[in-house]
C-alpha cells in the first residue's frame, strides 16, 4: 500500500498509508529527526490525522527533552525565526529553528534598531489545563498554538492581505517565553489597522481551533494579546503593560500606543523617585480633615487623617498620583509605617479623635498590624482612634479581618467602613464585621439632589440606624448637599464645604486648638 | 374662559421658547467635541469689545503632548475621542478639587483654563498635580490604550490686559518647555 503526504500544512510531518483500490486510509507514518539529526520515518498507532500529529509532537518533545537532559523545555523559551519573504516564483517560506534563552530574546528585541511590533500572547487559564489534563497536554497545546500562529500568518500572506495594506515582506520571531506565554516579534512598522486585523484573525483561529486532548475529544482555548509598536527598548515593557491591562479587564486584545508613552516616561519615573525621596527623607505628611456632627458644624467631632507626599519642589501630591504606584512599586508599607508614627504623634500631643485609613492589604500585613497594635498599647490613645477600612470590596477573609477588629476593640478602638454602597458586598461587610461607623459612598452623596439617589441613601441610613451603626456623609461640597444629607438623617458630615484637609499646625490655627480639643 | 386657556397656552409656549433659547445659548458657547466651553465664550464672557480682560485671574494654557503624532498615526476620529477623554479627565479633576474655574477648548489640542480665587503657587500646584495624575492614567479608546500628558504654562491676568498679549506670553512659555 502506498504512502502519501497530507496537503494540509497543519499535518506537516504526518503521512497516510492508503489502499490503492478505494483510497481508504489504513494507517499513519510520521517523519522527524532523531537525537543525532538523522531523518526517521515511522509508523504510529493512530485512528486519525490529529492523533498521528499528537504522536509526532510527543515524539519530538521526547527527543527535545533527551537533548536537554531534563524536562525543562516547558519553561525555556523557544524561538522559531521565520522570514515572510515572497521568493521569486515560489511560495516557500524559509524556516530556521533556533533556541534562545529568555535573556537572549529580550536582548534581540531591545537591541533591534527600528520600529517593531511586540505582542505577548497569553493562553487563558493555562494552569487549569495543566491541572486537569496534565503538563504534557499543556506543552502540546503551546506547540499547536505556535503552529496556528505561523500558519495563520502564512495564510494571510498567501491571500495577499499584507500586500493590501502596502506591506510586501516582513520577518518575525515567535518565542515561547515561559509556560503559557508566547512572544511575537514583528520587525515592521505595521499600520495599526493591519495589526488589529492580524491579532483579530489569530484570536479567531485560536478560539475556533479544536485542541485534541485524547480519544478524539477536544477543547477550545482562548488567548489574550498585549501588543505595542515602538522604536525603543521599552517595547517589551509596554507589551507587558498591555497584556496586564488586557488580563485585568478580561479583554482579548489591548494595544498600547507608543506615541505618547516615551514622552511620559520621565513623569512616570518621577513618581518612583518621589516615593523613595519621601521614604528616605521621612517626608510622609498626614493631612487632617474635620468630621462634624450634624448638630455642631463649627468644631469637628473628629479628624480623618489623609496621607500626603511632597514632590521635589515641595508641592503637595494628591494621593491619586502616588497611592496605586506605591503599591505597584511595593513601597506602600514603608509609607504607611511613617504615616502611623506621625498620626500617633499628633494624637499623643493633642486630645483629639482621629481616624486612620487601612486597606485590606494593610490588615494582611503582619508587620504593619503589629506596629499599630503596639502603638495603641504604648500610647493608650485607643479610645480616640477609629480605624477606617477602605477598599472593603477587596476583603476576602472576613474572619481574619474580624480577628483584627476585635483585637483593636479591646483597646477601645472604633471601626468605620468606607464607601458604603459602592458595591453590594458592602452590605455583607457591615453585617459580618463589627463596625461602629459607615461612610456613605461619596459618589452617591454627590448625587443627593436626585430624588432616586436620595431615596437609596435614606434607606441606607435607616438600615445603619437599625443596626446601631452611625453614618457619615462625605463629599459635602456645598450648603444644599449638607442640608439634604441632614434631612435624610445622617449623623456626621465631612467635605470641602466644611473643612479642607490641611496639616496639623494649620488645623490648630483653623479651629483654635491649643493642646487639643475634647473628642 | 377661552381667554384664560389662551393665556395658559401662551405661557406654556413662552416657557418652551425660554427653555429653547437657554439650550441654544448653552450650545452656542459649548465646544462641539468636548464638554468644555468654546472660543466664542471667551470673547463674549471674558473680554470686552477691545478684546481685553474684564476680570482678574489666572490663565493656564494646556497642550496635549504628541497629539499631532497620534493624529498622523490614527485618524481624526481617534484624535477627537482622545480630546474628549482628556477634557473629561480635566473637568473631573477640577470638580474633584473644587476649583473655581472654566475650561475652554481654544484650538485643536490647546485648552485654556481660567482659574480664580487662588495665588500663583496654588494654581501651579494644582496644574502640576493634574499633570502627574494624568501621566499615571491610561486613556482607553476601544482596544487602544494611550498614556497622555500635557505641556502647560500659567499666567496671571488683570483687568484691562490684552488677551492676545497674555496668549503670546503663554505660547512663549510653552515653547521653552
Amino acid at each position: 500500500m502506498p504512502i502519501r503526504t497530507i496537503n494540509d500544512k497543519r499535518y506537516k510531518g504526518v503521512s497516510e498509508l492508503y489502499r490503492k483500490s478505494d483510497g481508504q486510509v489504513t494507517g499513519y507514518y510520521v517523519t522527524y529527526r532523531d537525537i543525532d539529526g538523522k531523518p526517521i520515518k515511522r509508523r504510529v498507532d493512530a485512528s486519525g490525522r490529529d492523533e498521528a500529529l499528537l504522536k509526532l509532537v510527543e515524539i519530538k518533545q521526547d527527543i527535545e527533552s533527551k537533548k536537554e537532559g531534563n524536562s525543562m523545555s516547558v519553561t525555556l523559551p523557544k524561538a522559531v525565526k521565520k522570514v515572510l519573504v515572497k521568493e521569486v516564483g515560489s511560495d516557500k517560506v524559509s524556516t530556521v529553528p533556533t533556541k534562545k534563552t529568555m535573556q537572549e530574546y529580550q536582548q534581540i528585541i531591545s537591541e533591534y534598531n527600528g520600529v517593531a511590533v511586540v505582542s505577548f500572547i497569553d493562553i487563558v487559564a493555562f494552569d487549569d489545563i495543566n491541572i486537569l489534563y496534565g503538563y504534557e497536554t499543556g506543552m502540546r497545546i503551546v506547540d499547536v498554538m505556535q503552529t496556528i500562529i505561523d500558519d495563520t500568518l502564512q495564510e494571510m500572506r498567501v491571500n495577499g492581505l499584507f500586500q493590501k495594506y502596502g506591506v510586501e515582506t516582513f520577518s518575525y520571531d515567535l518565542y515561547h517565553v515561559y509556560a503559557d506565554k508566547l512572544c511575537l516579534f514583528i520587525r515592521n512598522d505595521l499600520n495599526h489597522r493591519l495589526l488589529d486585523l492580524i491579532v483579530k484573525t489569530l484570536l479567531t483561529k485560536i478560539s475556533n481551533y479544536h485542541f485534541n486532548i485524547s480519544d478524539g475529544n477536544h477543547i477550545h482555548i482562548n488567548a489574550t494579546f498585549g501588543t505595542t509598536k515602538a522604536e525603543s527598548s521599552e517595547s517589551l515593557i509596554y507589551a507587558e503593560k498591555a497584556l496586564k491591562e488586557a488580563k485585568k479587564f478580561q479583554n482579548s486584545y489591548i494595544y498600547y500606543d507608543s506615541y505618547s508613552m516615551n514622552k511620559n516616561d520621565p513623569a512616570a519615573n518621577k513618581v518612583y523617585e518621589t516615593l523613595i525621596d519621601n521614604i528616605k527623607g521621612s517626608k510622609v505628611t498626614p493631612y487632617f480633615q474635620g468630621i462634624f456632627s450634624t448638630e455642631e458644624s463649627t468644631v469637628p467631632y473628629k479628624f480623618e487623617s489623609l496621607m500626603r507626599l511632597m514632590d521635589s519642589d515641595g508641592r503637595v501630591l494628591s494621593p491619586v498620583i502616588f497611592m496605586e504606584k506605591s503599591k505597584e512599586y511595593r513601597l506602600y508599607t514603608q509609607l504607611m509605617m511613617q504615616m502611623i508614627d506621625k498620626v500617633f504623634d499628633v494624637m499623643v500631643g493633642n486630645d483629639v479623635a482621629v481616624t486612620l485609613n487601612l486597606s485590606y492589604i494593610d490588615i494582611n500585613n503582619a508587620e504593619l498590624c503589629d506596629k499599630l497594635m503596639s502603638k495603641v498599647k504604648q500610647t493608650k490613645v485607643g479610645k480616640r482612634l477609629t480605624i477606617e477600612i477602605v477598599e472593603s470590596e477587596q476583603i476576602q477573609d472576613l474572619e481574619m479581618v474580624n480577628e483584627f477588629i476585635f483585637a483593636l476593640k479591646k483597646s477601645g478602638v472604633m471601626i468605620a467602613i468606607d464607601d458604603f454602597g459602592s458595591g453590594f458586598c458592602n452590605f455583607d461587610n457591615i453585617i459580618k464585621l463589627d463596625v461602629d461607623y459607615v461612610k456613605l459612598d461619596g459618589s452617591l452623596v454627590s448625587k443627593i439632589h436626585d430624588k432616586k439617589y436620595r431615596m437609596i441613601l435614606e434607606n441606607m441610613v435607616k438600615i445603619c440606624n437599625d443596626l446601631g451603626i452611625k453614618t457619615i456623609a462625605e463629599y459635602i461640597s456645598d450648603e444644599s448637599i449638607m442640608e439634604l444629607a441632614i434631612s435624610i438623617g445622617v449623623d456626621y458630615l465631612q467635605g470641602f464645604h466644611l473643612h479642607q484637609p490641611e496639616q496639623w499646625d494649620r488645623v490648630c490655627e483653623s479651629f483654635n486648638l491649643k493642646g487639643g480639643t475634647n473628642a | 374662559m377661552h381667554n384664560n386657556i389662551d393665556k395658559l397656552i401662551d405661557i406654556a409656549e413662552l416657557n418652551t421658547v425660554k427653555s429653547d433659547i437657554s439650550l441654544l445659548r448653552e450650545l452656542l458657547f459649548s465646544d462641539d467635541i468636548t464638554e468644555t466651553k468654546n472660543r466664542l465664550w471667551i470673547f463674549k464672557h471674558k473680554l470686552s469689545n477691545q478684546e481685553i480682560f474684564n476680570d482678574f485671574g489666572f490663565l493656564v494654557s494646556i497642550r496635549i503632548s504628541e497629539y499631532s503624532a497620534i493624529l498622523k498615526e490614527y485618524d481624526s476620529n481617534v484624535g477627537n475621542k482622545l480630546l474628549k477623554l482628556v477634557s473629561d479627565f480635566m473637568i473631573d479633576y477640577m470638580k474633584e478639587h473644587q476649583q473655581d474655574h472654566e475650561i475652554v477648548r481654544y484650538t485643536e489640542d490647546n485648552f485654556l483654563i481660567f482659574m480664580y480665587g487662588m495665588n500663583e503657587d496654588e494654581v501651579e500646584e494644582q496644574i502640576a498635580n493634574m499633570q502627574k495624575e494624568m501621566s499615571n492614567y491610561t486613556f482607553k479608546h476601544r482596544n487602544k490604550v494611550f498614556q497622555l500628558t500635557f505641556y502647560s504654562a500659567v499666567m496671571q491676568y488683570i483687568k484691562n490686559e490684552s488677551f492676545s498679549s497674555v496668549l503670546d506670553q503663554l505660547d512663549e512659555k510653552l515653547f521653552h518647555q
